[in-house]
């Protein structure tokens, strides 16, 4: 008896000790594990689903207006809440400890982390489900990619370039790639999402051929490559028109239309709203106590926005209930929810990142810069978005300096608050022209400074030059 | 020598009684005769020379589990020659070995005998005693029990010296049994006697009332009684509590009190019964040195948080192990388990276990005790054994008590003209900023109004409680049993809240052989509580946001005075009804505030939660060998929980059409253990060994659902489908397993020498696969001096000991999951109204995290004078946990903020200080208890952070950091701004230093880098929650049949951030406030004060000095005192009965302003210590009570 039991429990000694293995292993249900998915084209196409989801934290938080209309001509901050934070980018103060800039710079890795994650996975694999839809997902998944990586380059200069997915705490101190390298993924990226996407977008809010050739353009023209953007653009051009009335374009009924849009970034009801419109909205219709109104459109904006324009009562915003405002506000973006309760949450209205209006002064642009002077095909481009603003069509006889800045006039007018202007500026070497008298340095302020936490834990990153 | 003062030639020795390393000790009666005898036989027959006397009685006593009592110098070195039979009985074979060595036997009780002399007397009658014993022959008085007179026979004719008189007697124990075997002497001779198996004596006494007689017994105060006239006497000998011989319950395993070698409270039922308490962290404050106990609430079952030897961790947790009958559990007041739907009060598990089913607590504070708990040790563990059956007649005992509750304090605040006053000052101060502002009331309103509603007197009430518990306990050899079942209704002291428990509990012991033996300890609870909308605060958007309304306690504190309870119409009055516009200014609105009615809150909200918990562990122990036996046990611990929460729409915060949330969760963890106790003594050398391997899985799944805008009131939580508006349910699984191999050696030469050396290796779940396995090692050595010759002789110890031990412990309270990366689940929109389900890298997981690690030194001794009547022990120790487990910034260009890795650490050391004395051992006694402890701690390293400052997102004061993690500072620090006074006039403004917030009344800080502005770079620390010291002292009195117990319990030196007065002097004029606003800065009227004016200034919520008070308080915490009915004329057998009545948290000496000093709004945080914030206030109780056995 006494040799069984202890044969027992030696037994379960080295039962146990030969099961352990499998008894410590977790199985967070619920949750799931990276490299126990994409299978399928539905796993797949969830996958990509997570990867657009960090799109409203990169390009539209409060974060990026702050760099792309603030850091510009086009906005002046007025009162409301972070109001010393807000001065800072309008006065090229930024610092590297900036949290804003940090939740662009922490968001932009995020996606791009994302779709490492999602291309890595996708590699060398052939999904089950519907045939075909595996290159739009890794296209998809390109596209978005080039996108962020576009605009962390463009903001931040070089880069620490990452096209795996990250997944160990080790080695995670990559040094900065320089921003050429940057570009060659960029493009790289977006040759092969333009082969893969389809025109129409396989659902809402989904990247498509379109809307990689319009990246690869503006890439292509911050490469000064304008030969090789009409080529890319010339592909658009004619695929999509212009609303009838600049109007039409804001309208929640119209969201993801397959008339002027091209890519949008999705918003929706609570917990989905548009929460940079608050930044966009006046006292007087949010109410005491939730202080917002914290961007107005430049004296200089205002001074384009003739009454003439058929775009300035779409785009400004004087009064609420009958009571005038001190000054102009945004309005394209409110939609029937803003103002309606006192919740910073605002509205629903999809953000229009790449729309047809947008093509059509880039073609301008691109000719202009290709052709050395506007020829009659880049007024052409020009006039039909003035034309339907109800302007008289630009008149030819510019030289081609004066026609890149007639353009740019144009693009503020068009896109005032839709977070192109210091985009806009930095492509036509325009930065220093404009925004000199704001505080803007040359050798400095053509990036913003990277993060403090970045320089903190990456022990190879360096600080741009001047922060 | 006398007997009656020289206790200590007794050797006593309990060891096998005590089976050092089985769980259980009251059954172990497995020896087979015939291993025992071949045993003795090999041995003997080695040595090639009988066996020592001595040696084989104490074989016997460890074979036979029974206790022997000799004295060593009448064995000398007689040996012993005969070989026994194997399948005699004790007595059989004591009469054999004693045959020839003028030794006999007394068979004291079941399983103890008295080895006495075999004295050639004419008779074996009590009255010899009077004889003066001859010098040779100490226990000559000593006297077989069957000799004794019959209980109700007359005693003996006497036929003594003519001056002596007879004296009879009974000796019992506290429990009224009589007590066999106990030293009875007359004080000064050596004349004297033993008691019969009743406890009865018989004694000849001197004439005279001089005589004083000395009844001492081992386990027991030794006590002297003047005799006086008196003829008969029934004497009541207290237990000793901290006997030398008191088996303690260590892990895997039981210890006698005088072999530990770590260091151990314990404590034992009689003194959780010194206060009627409800759940027995309650019964902890306090009594333990170095066991610190925050309630976050006084709400019934409130969670608590228990602190063992200061703060380990930063990031993990910090609360010990409580292991219930082998159970291990750990004790998450904030874990899914304990609170599924959000914003509910946190509770606390522990008080599904009644505390009156408790047999002891033993608290487990070095590495020595914690190592064999290896990577869930290094917070100190906490044993807690439930009561067993024990062999012999039955017993039932009946405790019922009833008592009352109320609140200790009300704090002073506006009457309802004093706010109507108040509330109009703001509004013209802000008319003169703005414009805008008009008076609230108007002169004549003002006039018109008085006292108004006392909001706190409103919700407070005088709340009873009752309790009642029956249990039965007995047995024979084979079964023995103990089970009980209570129930306990408390009512909480603000209206609507409550408690109701009911527990069940079976305890079995089976001995199905003599080498087999089958136990069960099987509890069931159920607890309902309605815990009222008391949580800790919840709070809106930005920095400047008042507390949300519906915490009933907050409404109190801040609803409007001037409204009263009931409208005219009876109804209650529910200002601000729209709920939306909470703020808004001007004469048309009387609502002051976003607080909602208390009242109306508390009777119309619903807020619940209901846990059912099982817990069951069955054993098995067989008997491979005398010396060797392998204990097998599994058990399963299950909790259900079910919250509900509904707010009614008729309730402004219910708007619109009702708020309501359901959550249950669903925890099993299961337990096998399967252990190899050896135990054998050779001569000198005592060996102990335990070998074992454990495996233990918990898993919990919950569910939670909520909805918005019922169709009706009336549905409650009952049709959540039935909401208008669904929010997305909220499910999800938890779990994690471990799997350990333990080791454990004890050592013991001469019994003076004592070893102890540990190890447990533990396989957790929650570490990354490259660090799968820990392993845990403790040493440690005790010497007992007191058995040294040299310390002997100095006739001055009774005990003196000195205790070393070093030894590594873990922490592995991390959520589970932490080394793996995941995918978490995001929603992306893909229209207005609908959303797609993504999956998106959330976490990057680490496969080298592991546990953190406490290196843990301690250094103690023990001592005990004149008699243990003085009994001190102290301890000093170091701890240092390196290895944090902490959330370390990854560069983000990862994608990846942070992930858990193991870097930093902690030290805390401190002193233990606990005194134990019987000042009075008369007719009446007083014994004192005393415990005093200091930790220090400091943070070592954070990693690659120097400070981290914590509570940002804070809800009350979001944005604003309310403490700082610092390397070379302690834990628990507050920071802050260092108040100023006010800035009385223009120029003092002008001089700033500027905040953005300066004008004439308005709060001034100091500028510590004098650079002219208040910013970030003037904050300091500005106070600290943890204390200098703490302590309790208990002292204890005895006068006959009654007792009186009355506990202080201290803490020194800490500071609490009181949130609540902050609140109460935020001068916004929307909420009510203290009465010391009445001293509010008035230009030109009052302007020497440290209240700013009323006026709406962003910065008067900033965290600064004058909200930090200091936490020191000393409480009469306990006043206990329990009358013994006189029942012995009844002559029932083992009849008892004790009445008391209890008083709980009389006194309070403290200068801290709100309810309790003794507060955490954040009860199990590592960080933020020491907040209160409108918390549940404690109460007082009065509780009379009747205990019945029979």
């Amino acid at each position: 008896m006494k040799k069984f039991l202890s044969t027992c429990f030696v037994a379960a000694l080295l039962i146990g000790s030969t099961a352990c293995e499998k008894f410590l292993e977790e199985d967070p249900k619920g949750q799931v594990a990276t490299g126990a998915f994409y299978n399928t084209v539905g796993e797949a196409t969830q996958a990509v689903t997570g990867v657009y989801t960090f799109l409203r934290p990169l390009y539209l938080g409060n974060s990026m207006t702050l760099s792309s209309e603030m850091a510009s001509d086009a906005f002046t901050f007025v009162s409301g809440a972070g109001g010393a934070l807000v001065t800072l980018y309008e006065t090229f103060q930024i610092v590297p400890t900036d949290q804003a800039n940090l939740r662009t710079y922490q968001a932009g890795y995020q996606l791009i982390n994302a779709a490492n994650t999602v291309l890595a996975n996708l590699q060398g694999k052939t999904l089950t489900g519907t045939p075909g839809k595996q290159p739009i997902l890794e296209g998809e998944a390109l596209f978005l990619r080039a996108f962020t990586y576009y605009h962390l380059v463009q903001l931040y200069g070089d880069l620490p370039l990452r096209t795996e997915p990250s997944t160990s705490v080790a080695g995670l101190d990559i040094p900065r790639s320089p921003a050429a390298k940057v570009y060659e993924t960029i493009v790289a990226d977006l040759q092969k999402a333009v082969a893969q996407l389809p025109e129409r977008s396989e659902a809402a809010g989904r990247a498509n051929k379109l809307a990689a050739l319009t990246l690869l353009a503006k890439v292509q023209l911050s490469l000064k490559q304008p030969e090789a953007a009409v080529a890319s653009l010339k592909q658009v051009i004619g695929k999509r028109s212009l609303y009838k009335e600049y109007a039409d374009v804001f309208k929640l009924a119209n969201e993801n239309n397959t008339v002027e849009s091209i890519f949008e970034v999705q918003y929706g009801l609570s917990p989905f709203n548009n929460d940079v419109v608050q930044n966009y909205t006046p006292l007087e219709v949010t109410g005491v106590g939730f202080v917002f109104q914290v961007y107005a459109p430049s004296k200089e904006a205002l001074a384009l926005l003739t009454p003439t324009d058929k775009r300035t009562p779409v785009t400004l915003w004087s009064s609420f209930n009958g009571k005038p405002f001190v000054q102009p506000f945004v309005r394209k973006f409110n939609d029937a929810l803003v103002g309606t309760t006192q919740a910073n949450d605002a509205g629903q209205i999809n953000w229009p990142v790449f729309r047809y209006a947008d093509v059509l002064l880039l073609y301008a642009e691109a000719l202009n810069a290709a052709q050395k002077g506007p020829s009659v095909e880049a007024l052409d481009a020009l006039n039909q978005v003035r034309l339907r603003a109800g302007l008289a069509p630009q008149a030819a006889g510019l030289s081609q300096s004066q026609f890149v800045d007639a353009v740019l006039d144009e693009r503020l007018r068009e896109f005032l608050g839709e977070g192109h202007r210091w985009f806009d500026l930095k492509r036509n070497d325009r930065l220093a022209a404009y925004l000199t008298k704001y505080g803007f340095k040359t050798g400095t302020h053509e990036v913003f400074p990277i993060p403090r936490v970045e320089l903190d834990a990456n022990k190879n990153m360096t600080q741009n030059q001047g922060y | 020598m006398p007997i009656s003062t020289q206790p200590r030639p007794w050797l006593w020795c309990s060891l096998c009684l005590v089976g050092l390393w089985q769980p259980t000790t009251s059954a172990q009666v497995l020896a087979s005769n015939k291993t025992a005898t071949r045993t003795t036989q090999q041995r003997a027959s080695t040595n090639g020379q009988p066996l020592l006397l001595r040696d084989a009685l104490l074989l016997l006593m460890q074979e036979r589990k029974v206790e022997i009592l000799f004295d060593e110098r009448l064995l000398g070195t007689r040996r012993t020659a005969a070989v026994r039979r194997p399948n005699a009985t004790v007595s059989a074979i004591l009469t054999h070995l004693l045959a020839g060595s003028g030794l006999k036997f007394n068979r004291l009780r079941n399983n103890t005998y008295l080895i006495v002399e075999e004295t050639p007397r004419p008779s074996d009658r009590p009255s010899d005693a009077a004889t003066p014993a001859a010098p040779s022959t100490d226990f000559g008085s000593a006297l077989p029990s069957s000799a004794l007179p019959k209980p109700g026979s007359t005693p003996p004719a006497e036929r003594q010296i003519a001056v002596d008189r007879t004296l009879t007697g009974r000796v019992v124990s506290e429990t009224n049994e009589g007590l066999p075997g106990v030293s009875v002497v007359l004080k000064g001779t050596s004349r004297g006697t033993t008691t019969n198996v009743e406890g009865r004596f018989q004694l000849s006494i001197p004439e005279g009332p001089a005589a004083t007689l000395v009844f001492s017994y081992v386990g027991y105060v030794t006590q002297e009684i003047a005799v006086g006239n008196q003829t008969g006497l029934e004497v009541k000998l207290a237990a000793d509590a901290q006997s030398l011989n008191e088996v303690v319950v260590v892990g895997y395993g039981t210890v006698r009190r005088s072999d530990l070698t770590g260091s151990v409270v314990s404590i034992k039922s009689e003194d959780l019964a010194r206060s009627t308490v409800t759940s027995l962290d309650q019964g902890l404050a306090g009594r333990a040195a170095g066991v610190q106990v925050t309630q976050q609430s006084g709400q019934p079952g409130g969670a608590t948080s228990v602190r063992i030897r200061g703060i380990s961790s930063i990031n993990s947790a910090n609360e010990p192990l409580y292991v219930i009958d082998g159970f291990p559990y750990y004790n998450d007041n904030s874990g899914t388990t304990s609170n599924v739907i959000s914003g509910a009060p946190a509770q606390n598990m522990l008080s599904t276990i009644n505390p009156g089913d408790i047999e002891s607590v033993e608290v487990l504070k070095d590495a020595s005790a914690t190592a064999i708990y290896g990577a869930r040790g290094a917070n100190g563990v906490i044993l807690i054994t439930t009561k067993r059956g024990k062999a012999g007649k039955a017993r039932i005992e009946v405790d019922a008590y009833t008592g009352v509750q109320e609140v200790v304090k009300i704090i002073p605040l506006l009457n309802a003209r004093q706010y109507a006053e108040f509330r109009n000052e703001n509004y013209i101060n802000l008319l003169g900023l703005n414009g805008k502002g008009l008076p609230t009331y108007t002169d004549a309103e003002v006039a018109a109004l008085g006292e108004g509603t006392n909001w706190q007197k409103e919700i407070f009430r005088v709340a009873p409680m009752q309790s009642l518990q029956v249990s039965a306990s007995g047995g024979n050899e084979t079964l023995r049993y103990s089970v009980s079942g209570s129930y306990l209704d408390q009512k909480g002291i603000v209206i609507g809240t409550d408690l109701r428990r009911y527990t069940g509990r079976v305890n079995l012991d089976a001995q199905l052989s003599k080498r087999l033996k089958l136990g069960n300890n099987f509890t069931v609870s159920y607890v309902a509580s309605n815990v009222g909308r008391t949580g800790g605060g919840t709070n809106g958007v930005n920095g400047v946001q008042s507390p949300t309304a519906g915490n009933i306690i907050q409404d109190a504190l801040f609803f409007n005075p001037v409204v009263p309870v009931y409208d005219a119409n009876g109804n209650y009055t529910l200002d601000n009804a729209s709920g939306t516009i909470a703020y808004a200014a001007g004469p048309g609105n009387k609502g002051n505030t976003p607080n909602a009615n208390p009242v109306a809150v508390a009777a119309l909200a619903t807020q619940q939660n209901f846990t059912t918990r099982l817990l069951d562990n069955i054993f098995a122990e067989y008997a491979i060998l005398p010396s060797l036996t392998f204990r097998s046990s599994f058990g399963i611990d299950y909790l259900f929980n079910r919250q509900n929460s509904f707010i009614p729409s008729t309730l402004s915060i219910g708007l619109p059409g009702g708020n309501g949330a359901v959550g249950t969760a669903n925890t099993l963890s299961w337990l096998t253990e399967n252990t190899l106790n050896f135990s054998q003594t050779r001569g000198a050398h005592s060996l102990q060994a335990l070998a074992g391997f454990s495996t233990q899985k918990y898993q919990t799944e919950y569910l939670a659902v909520s909805g918005r805008d019922f169709p009706t009131d009336v549905i409650n939580v009952y049709n959540m489908g039935s909401a208008a508006i669904q929010n997305p349910p909220n499910t999800g699984f938890l779990g994690w397993s471990l799997m350990s191999y333990l080791g454990r050696v004890n050592y013991s030469f001469r019994d003076r020498y004592l070893f102890t050396a540990s190890i447990r290796a533990d396989g957790s779940s929650k570490f990354g696969a490259n660090n799968k396995f820990g392993y845990f090692p403790s040493a440690a050595f005790a010497w007992k001096l007191h058995e040294e010759p040299f310390i002997k002789n100095l006739n001055t110890f009774t005990e003196l000991k000195l205790r070393l031990s070093a030894g590594r412990t873990g922490n592995q309270e991390i959520p589970a999951y932490q080394s793996l990366s995941t995918l978490g689940v995001v929603r992306f929109p893909n229209s207005n109204t609908a959303q797609a389900i993504g999956l998106a890298p959330t976490r990057l997981g680490n496969p080298d995290i592991r546990w953190e690690s406490t290196s843990q030194y301690d250094a103690g001794i023990d001592v005990g004078l004149f008699n243990n009547r003085v009994q001190l022990t102290l301890d000093a120790y170091y701890r240092k946990t390196n290895d944090l487990l902490l959330f370390v910034q990854l560069p983000f260009s990862s994608g990846f903020e942070n992930a858990l890795q193991n870097i930093g650490s902690v030290q805390n050391k401190g002193l233990e200080l606990s005194l134990q004395t019987v000042n009075l051992n008369k007719a009446l006694t007083w014994r004192t208890n005393f415990n005093i402890a200091i930790n220090r701690n400091k943070v070592l390293d954070f990693g690659n952070e120097t400070e981290r400052y914590i509570g940002a997102d804070y809800n009350l004061t979001k944005g604003l950091a309310l403490g700082v993690i610092r390397v070379g500072e302690p834990l628990g620090n507050f920071v802050g701004f260092i108040n100023d006074g006010i800035f009385k006039n223009q120029e003092e403004v002008d001089r700033g230093p500027k905040s953005g917030f300066d004008y004439v009344g308005s709060r001034r800080f100091v500028d510590l880098n004098n650079d002219g502005k208040i910013n970030d770079a003037d904050r300091a620390i500005i106070g600290n929650a943890l204390p200098k010291f703490t302590g309790g002292i208990q002292n204890s009195f005895s006068y006959k049949n009654f007792n009186l117990d009355f506990f202080f319990q201290f803490v020194y030196g800490n500071e609490v951030y009181n949130m609540t007065q902050l609140e109460l002097e935020f001068l916004n004029g929307r909420q009510n406030q203290s009465v010391t606003v009445l001293d509010r800065f008035q230009a030109g009227v009052n302007e020497n004060t440290d209240v700013a004016r009323t006026g709406g200034y962003v910065n008067i919520r900033q965290t600064h000095s004058r909200w930090v008070e200091d936490g020191s308080f000393v409480r009469l915490k306990n006043v206990m005192l329990s009358y013994d009915l006189p029942l012995s004329a009844w002559n029932v057998r083992g009849l008892t009965a004790r009445l008391y009545v209890n008083g709980q948290n009389l006194w309070l000496l403290s200068k801290y302003r709100g309810y309790d000093p003794e507060v955490n709004i954040n009860p199990q945080s590592n960080t933020l210590l020491g907040f209160d914030y409108t918390s549940y206030p404690s109460a007082k109780l009065y509780t009379f009570g009747l205990k019945l056995g029979f």
